[in-house]
């Protein structure tokens, strides 16, 4: 999905402000910013519910606007209205017929995917105006998922459901984006943007403030060394540039390291290891993705409404 | 071909309406009234005698032509149904559009490969058939028990139900070109309403022109009028169809011609609503 200079305004707020943005075929792509940040108002520019003002999108190679392309796109509204008469099973069953699946693999197709986002078989023929917002998002997400689509957007695709269920449905994300779909994620949840998504942006008063690959965001010039203890464990750690941290007991004594150069840590610990200290671990120091949103939309600079 | 589609489901959704369901069952508690209340007595063609709830309909024994008896009651049937239904059709269809274009919902339907001329005509296909299945079986069912009852078989009174749609046609383009532009089933109803009383009082068009002695607004009355279908004349022609009378085809043609064309011009306007508008 490439977008290049998406504006959109609604009278004198304005929405999307400019967005330039690439996602890569197969990626996992987490959108994430503050309420009013235009987040909604792109992914309906990107589908082509709603128009832009200036700037072009094109989704899969082509115009979102052929059906030939929305033919390929699974989409979960933010607030998903099934019609209470329907059961998840018949609405389903409607979403493939209108994506042109014949009747009779629509309907296994239909339950196939309700048994994999986790709608128990007794709800499936009961009319979803007695569902719980749960079930609802669930069949929702099912409906997204039919006749295997090359990209699927979903809004906010855990929201109202429990965190067992919402561990599920991540998995179920995931088996799609395993099986070659890419998976562009709007959510408030950043722990579950952290855990689906491998790609980022973040948005800011209808601009991208940042974006990128979600290892390079989180990466802090840092790592995290802990040592078995021993008598010396401490002087020796400070003699090869380990930063001693405080109020860690235990077993291990546990430091950071400054700088992102792995080859200058690799040097220090073979050194550290000749002294006779032992590595217990070592991971590089990850910054959360809510420390990466407030800095990015702290930085940014504030654009009124014209 | 989503069009289809979508009228298919329009037409799902709207036999869990308690409206529509309503209709069916008036439908049938009148057809099966009609089936133990009414008793026909008929010899060669011609109608000795008849009962309705075990009283006699016909007094003085003498045999009628079974037409001639039941010519009257296709004409009430006719007028009943295009007056009636078309009030019913307004109340009961008017937030079906309203519903499709619901947030959360028209979303879900314009990421599916669906055009949105697609969606707009889907609906008021989905519409016109709950409209057409509801004519068809009232009045066909009247027309299949005085088959079995009075032995005469005619499909005068279904025709003549036909202009019934014909006009329901023209009023729901107007309330979906509503319902498109506001997503609101009272306005729709509304505007609904307001295209049927001003359909029918529209063969009054010189004596509402006499209302007002300013040319100017006489001529905008005119205008803005001239397009409106005469729903008292289509329903005469109705009611003359199911009666099995000739109607006069030069003036029938244009009236029902000028009241589909009406209709499709809303629809078209539905379409560019629909076309143009971010959801």
């Amino acid at each position: 999905m490439v977008a290049k200079g998406l504006k959109k305004r609604f009278g004198g707020v304005v929405a999307v402000d400019g967005i330039d943005l690439l996602v890569p075929r197969g990626a996992r792509f987490g959108l994430i910013g503050q309420n009013g940040a235009g987040k909604t108002t792109f992914i309906k520019m990107m589908l082509a519910i709603c128009k832009r003002d200036a700037g072009d999108v094109s989704v899969l190679g082509g115009d979102p606007d052929d059906v030939k392309v929305r033919q390929r796109i699974g989409y979960l509204p933010e607030r998903l209205t099934i019609p209470p008469s329907f059961s998840a099973l018949a609405f389903l069953e409607s979403v493939a017929r209108l994506k042109g699946i014949a009747a009779g693999r629509a309907t296994s197709e239909a339950r196939d995917l309700l048994a994999r986002v986790g709608l128990e078989e007794v709800a499936w023929k009961r009319s979803t105006g007695g569902y719980s917002k749960g079930m609802r998002q669930r069949t929702g997400l099912a409906a997204a998922l039919v006749g295997t689509p090359d990209l699927l957007v979903l809004d906010e695709p855990t929201d109202g459901i429990d965190p067992l269920g919402r561990r599920q449905i991540r998995d179920v994300i995931l088996d799609a984006a395993k099986a070659g779909a890419t998976v562009f994620l709007n959510s408030h949840l950043l722990a579950e943007t952290e855990r689906i998504c491998d790609h980022v942006a973040v948005l800011h008063r209808g601009r991208v403030v940042v974006a990128g690959a979600l290892s390079m965001l989180q990466k802090k010039d840092a790592f995290h060394v802990s040592f078995q203890k021993t008598a010396n464990a401490v002087d020796l750690a400070k003699k090869h540039g380990f930063q001693i941290k405080e109020g860690e007991g235990g077993d291990v004594v546990s430091c950071s390291f400054t700088g992102s150069d792995a080859s200058v840590l690799s040097r220090a610990l073979h050194l550290a290891l000749g002294d006779g200290l032992v590595i217990v671990e070592v991971t590089a120091a990850l910054v959360e993705l809510e420390t990466v949103l407030e800095q990015s939309t702290k930085q940014a600079p504030i654009r009124e409404a014209a | 071909m989503n069009a289809i589609n979508v009228a298919r489901d329009v037409l799902k959704e709207a036999f869990s309406s308690k409206f529509i369901i309503g209709l069916f069952v008036i439908i049938a508690l009148f057809l099966l009234g009609l089936i133990f209340s009414l008793d026909l007595d008929v010899v060669d063609g011609a109608l000795a005698g008849g009962r309705l709830f075990g009283k006699s309909a016909r007094g003085d024994g003498a045999a009628v032509p079974v037409e001639a008896v039941l010519r009257p009651a296709f004409q009430a049937l006719a007028w009943v149904t295009f007056y009636g239904g078309l009030l019913f059709g307004i109340v009961a269809t008017a937030d079906i559009a309203p519903r499709l274009l619901q947030p959360g919902r028209v979303e879900a339907l314009l990421a599916l490969p669906v055009r949105r001329a697609e969606l707009v005509v889907g609906i008021y296909l989905g519409v016109a058939a709950i409209c057409a299945l509801g004519t068809s079986v009232a009045v066909g069912g009247v027309a299949l028990v005085l088959f079995f009852k009075a032995e005469m078989v005619t499909v005068a009174p279904v025709a003549g139900a036909a202009m019934a749609m014909v006009g329901f046609c023209a009023i729901y383009a107007v309330m979906l070109a509503v319902g498109t532009v506001f997503r609101s089933a009272a306005l729709s109803a509304g505007s609904g309403m307001g295209i049927y009383f001003l359909g029918i009082a529209i063969s009054e068009k010189q004596t509402m022109l006499m209302w007002t002695s300013n040319k100017l607004v006489r001529t905008i009355l005119d205008v803005v009028t001239t397009p409106v279908p005469n729903f008292r004349a289509l329903a005469d022609v109705g009611a003359t169809v199911a009666a099995g009378e000739p109607i006069a085809f030069a003036a029938t043609l244009p009236l029902i011609g000028g009241a589909l064309a009406f209709a499709a011009f809303g629809v078209v306007i539905a379409c560019v609503v629909v076309q143009s508008r971010d959801y």
